[in-house]
């Protein structure tokens, strides 16, 4: 293939409904460098909105009970998701002559973030650096200028699941709407990605010869006396439904891109490999940040509030995302039949019919309804106050060994599930229903360490091809 | 500590049985205290009368704050007729997480005619912690643990 159409393009990260892609072969950007003097905004944002991404919770309050400590990482949840949505400047960075939603929607800083399949290459290769990008072959010829490329229809991909074997394969989700499955995405930030490549841990030789307790870095709050301190790793995983709005779909509540949707060829079922680009829009969204309080890792998930009820203005008859309430007789919480072909639409009777297990709690809903009314404020059409918290998962102990008996420190809550990302693993049973850190603990390098809580390093290859 | 009396009451009583600290058994902050549960069961199986001649005389050695409490309760409570059989149901439970029917003859010699608490509890029994080792099905310990010689 011509060298240049392999299309390594060093995306400037632009404006999604801009022009993505200004230059191929251009000098690397990194965030926050060469950037141009922002503007003051004429006015500031309403409520606590903010382009700052917080580096820890704030605990200024002094709490003292579980519920006041679930607040203020509530509240830490709450500022992340608005920072990592925040409108981006071409290099990644957030534009803060901006108000996230002041458009309506925008692009984001998050999906500057490298995406997994770019850290682990086929053939162990070392990344491209931090603000290149590379899509897949198939994805060449597809006319479009967009960065993001969505591959992934269960929350592990096939090729992590026939390599550690990992009891993830739970199925994908369908949307009520168009038959169409659920695409998933899992994005690193600088500070992870970093780690990752100065330990050469992006294949398995890397990993093997790295002897060192895997740490990844941890993110500190600055103080006025050290203002410099570091943000920490953030891992993103986002869900995505496919946008159609002849099903009915309503593209104003929903943050949208135009996405390569990738599917990788398969045996089993048979499945021809394919590109095709899509209008998709954002239902679910993890954020795990390590933090000095936190080195079992903060884990924050939002849903976009159609998903399995009627959020709040859903016109009536609007259909829900993956809950069909008109269906008494469909089985809830079950995956699709088999064979899980992604490239398929599915008939009605075989869609998602999803049920939250674990209700929202009221606190969280109240503060849900706050923030939602800052962003709401900031325009009467902002996508961003279709979003809720579901809750943040924190360690109650974080000061328990890594290395002890009990490493995961006593999670509160105890038990957390997105619907669009552990959809079938909800529930209140031990070590089998979804709790981020006690299932993070387990995750492991692809010779067996203890990974600090990410899956991520499992999909390693054998550098020069093979696994 | 709570502000149930109770509760506190009951938590003292099962350091003093136990050898772990309260902060242990009900941490300051927790998501969810099993010792709350072992309070309930507790309280479900024992006449009231007698579960309340317990924390009271409890109470009361704690109110001395003697230099030997665990010498205190093994006298006041563990060697009492009728609150010793109760208070060894307490350790048990602490350490396997299952409540022993007290009608079976005393002292209990095999595992039988006892309920696990909750699957909360299952997976906190004091005795996995005491050992250094997990219930079957639940671990949170990492792979190749077991090459790792036992810390103090």
């Amino acid at each position: 293939m011509h060298v240049a159409k392999k299309i390594i393009c060093i995306i400037a990260l632009c404006s999604f409904v801009a022009t993505a892609i200004t230059s191929c072969g251009g000098t690397q950007q990194t965030a926050n460098s060469n950037a141009p003097p922002a503007p003051v905004a004429s006015a500031p944002p309403p409520g606590n909105l903010s382009s700052n991404l917080p580096h820890d919770a704030d605990f200024s309050d002094n709490p003292t009970t579980l519920d006041q400590i679930q607040h203020d990482f509530d509240v830490f949840s709450w500022q992340s998701f608005v920072a990592l949505n925040w409108p981006a400047l071409p290099d990644g960075s957030p534009d803060t002559s901006k108000t996230i939603g002041a458009d309506g929607d925008n692009s984001t800083v998050w999906e500057s973030y490298k995406e997994s399949y770019e850290v682990f290459l086929p053939d162990g290769a070392t990344p491209l650096p931090w603000g290149q990008h590379q899509l897949p072959a198939a994805c060449q010829s597809v006319n479009g200028v967009e960065p993001k490329v969505l591959r992934m229809s269960q929350k592990v991909s096939d090729e992590v699941l026939d390599e550690s074997g990992q009891p993830f394969n739970t199925g994908p989700i369908v949307d009520q709407q168009n038959g169409k499955y659920a695409r998933f995405e899992i994005r690193l930030n600088q500070d992870a990605f970093n780690f990752i490549v100065n330990n050469t841990l992006y294949n398995k030789q890397g990993q093997q010869a790295f002897t060192q307790f895997i740490q990844f870095p941890t993110g500190v709050a600055p103080t006025p006396t050290n203002p410099n301190t570091p943000v920490g790793g953030i891992l993103i995983k986002a869900a995505w439904k496919v946008i159609d709005t002849a099903n009915g779909d309503i593209p104003g509540r929903y943050h949208t891109v135009r996405a390569y949707v990738y599917t990788p060829a398969s045996d089993n079922p048979p499945t021809k490999e394919s590109c095709q680009l899509v209008t998709m829009g954002l239902v679910g969204f993890h954020i795990a940040h390590k933090t000095q309080s936190a080195p079992q890792w903060v884990w924050s998930t939002f849903e976009q509030v159609d998903n399995v009820q009627p959020g709040a203005g859903l016109p009536s008859g609007a259909k829900l995302n993956f809950f069909n309430p008109a269906c008494s007789t469909c089985p809830v919480n079950v995956p699709p039949p088999k064979p899980w072909d992604p490239s398929q639409t599915l008939p009605p009777d075989k869609r998602s019919q999803i049920k939250r297990v674990i209700p929202i709690d009221d606190a969280t809903k109240a503060l849900n309804a706050q923030w939602q009314g800052w962003l709401k404020a900031v325009n009467p059409n902002s996508v961003w106050q279709y979003y809720e918290l579901v809750s943040t998962q924190w360690p109650t102990q974080p000061q328990a060994s890594l290395t002890g008996p009990n490493p995961t420190g006593a999670p509160a809550p105890p038990f957390l599930a997105n619907t669009t990302l552990e959809t079938y693993i909800q529930g209140k049973v031990p070590n089998v229903s979804s709790s981020c850190i006690m299932c993070h603990n387990n995750a492991t390098t692809t010779n067996a360490k203890f990974s600090d809580f990410t899956y991520l390093l499992e999909r390693a290859k054998n550098k020069g091809g093979g696994k | 500590m709570s502000s149930d009396p109770d509760l506190t009451n009951f938590v003292g009583l099962s350091a003093a049985l136990t050898g772990f600290t309260t902060d242990q058994l009900f941490p300051p902050i927790s998501p969810d205290p099993v010792a709350v549960e072992y309070l309930n069961t507790l309280k479900a199986n024992v006449a009231a009368a007698l579960v309340n001649d317990i924390l009271t005389t409890f109470q009361n050695i704690a109110a001395q704050n003697p230099p030997n409490i665990e010498q205190e309760v093994q006298q006041q409570i563990l060697d009492d007729a009728a609150m010793g059989p109760v208070a060894r149901n307490i350790i048990r439970m602490w350490y396997l997480s299952i409540w022993y029917d007290l009608n079976q003859q005393q002292p209990i010699t095999g595992f039988s005619a006892g309920t696990v608490v909750s699957m909360n509890a299952y997976t906190q029994g004091l005795a996995w912690n005491a050992a250094q080792a997990h219930p079957m099905g639940y671990s949170e310990m990492h792979y190749g643990y077991w090459a790792a010689p036992p810390t103090e």
